[in-house]
C-alpha cells in the first residue's frame, strides 16, 4: 500500500461539511460545553488533515475521524484538569452525610423494582429523560461520569485528570453518582407518578 | 460479609479495573444474599447500556453554528497553506 493511493471518500475539503455536525454532537455530549466542542472538532480535523496518508481505508472516514476525536477529547480534559473543581468533588465526601446508606452500610430506603426495564432502551423518550438526569448532576460529577463511561482510561489516569487524590475516593464518588442517576430515572420514568 | 455500601463501591471499581479473586467472591456472595443489591445492580447495568447507547449516537439536534463552522473552515485553510 502506498501513500499515493486514494480512497473514494478521501476528500478532506468536504469533511467539515459532511461530518462536522456529527463530530460536534459527539464532542458536545462528552465535553458538555459548546466552545470546547467546537475547538475539539477543529483540532480533530486539523490532525486528520495532517495524518490523512495514514488512513488505511479499512474503516469509514467517519469512524476514523471519531477515533481521532476520542484522543482529542481526552487531551482537552487533560489540559483543563485544573479547571475542574475536584476539591469540591472530594469535599462532598467528608462533609455531607451519606444519603444512601445507614451507619452499617445498609440501604436507607428499599430499592424499588422497575417493570419492563429493557423496553426503555427502545424508547426515545426514555433517553431524553436520562439525558436530563445527567444534566441535573453537579457539573464536575457529570464530567467525571461521562469521561469514565465513554473512555478506556485507567482509574489512575482518571484520578489524575480529574484531580482526585485516591482511587478509593474515585469509587465512592462514582458509586454515588450512579445512585443519583438511578434515583432520578426511578422517580422520573419507572416509578413516575 | 460486605455491606451494601461496600458492594456499591466495589462494583464501581470493578467497572474500571479487575477485582481480585477474593473480592469477586465476596461480591458474588453478597449479591446472592441481598435482594436489594441484586435489583440495584441490574438497574445499574441497564443504565450502563443506556449510557453507551446515548453517547455512541448522540441524537440531539445540536449543530455547529455558522460562525464556528466558518472559523474552522478558515483555520483549516490557513493551516494547509503553511505546508
Amino acid at each position: 500500500m502506498t501513500s499515493s493511493k486514494t480512497y473514494p471518500n478521501m476528500n478532506p475539503s468536504s469533511w467539515l461539511d459532511d461530518y462536522g455536525d456529527e463530530l460536534y454532537r459527539y464532542a458536545l455530549a462528552r465535553l458538555r460545553d459548546k466552545s470546547a466542542a467546537e475547538d475539539v472538532v477543529q483540532e480533530t480535523l486539523l490532525a486528520a488533515l495532517k495524518a490523512q496518508e495514514n488512513f488505511r481505508g479499512d474503516s469509514a472516514v467517519k469512524t476514523w475521524l471519531i477515533g481521532i476525536m476520542k484522543f482529542k477529547i481526552i487531551d482537552f480534559y487533560r489540559k483543563s484538569a485544573r479547571e475542574i473543581q475536584s476539591e469540591s468533588l472530594e469535599h462532598t465526601l467528608s462533609s455531607s452525610e451519606d444519603n444512601d446508606f445507614d451507619e452499617n452500610g445498609r440501604w436507607l430506603t428499599a430499592v424499588n423494582s422497575w417493570s419492563d426495564p429493557d423496553l426503555a432502551l427502545h424508547q426515545d423518550q426514555f433517553f431524553a429523560v436520562y439525558q436530563s438526569c445527567i444534566d441535573a448532576l453537579p457539573e464536575d460529577q457529570a464530567k467525571l461520569f461521562v469521561l469514565n463511561e465513554t473512555s478506556d482510561l485507567s482509574s489512575e489516569e482518571l484520578c489524575k485528570i480529574i484531580n482526585i487524590s485516591t482511587t478509593n475516593n474515585l469509587w465512592v464518588i462514582l458509586s454515588r453518582t450512579r445512585k443519583r442517576l438511578r434515583d432520578c430515572i426511578d422517580k422520573n420514568w419507572f416509578n413516575a407518578e | 460479609m460486605l455491606s451494601c455500601k461496600q458492594v456499591s463501591e466495589l462494583s464501581a471499581r470493578a467497572k474500571c479495573e479487575g477485582l481480585s479473586f477474593s473480592d469477586r467472591i465476596k461480591l458474588k456472595y453478597h449479591m446472592m444474599m441481598c435482594k436489594g443489591c441484586q435489583t440495584y445492580h441490574q438497574q445499574i447495568n441497564l443504565l450502563q447500556q443506556a449510557t453507551a447507547k446515548l453517547f455512541n449516537k448522540p441524537t440531539g439536534g445540536d449543530t455547529l453554528c455558522k460562525e464556528a463552522r466558518e472559523r474552522i473552515k478558515q483555520n483549516l485553510k490557513s493551516d494547509k497553506s503553511k505546508d
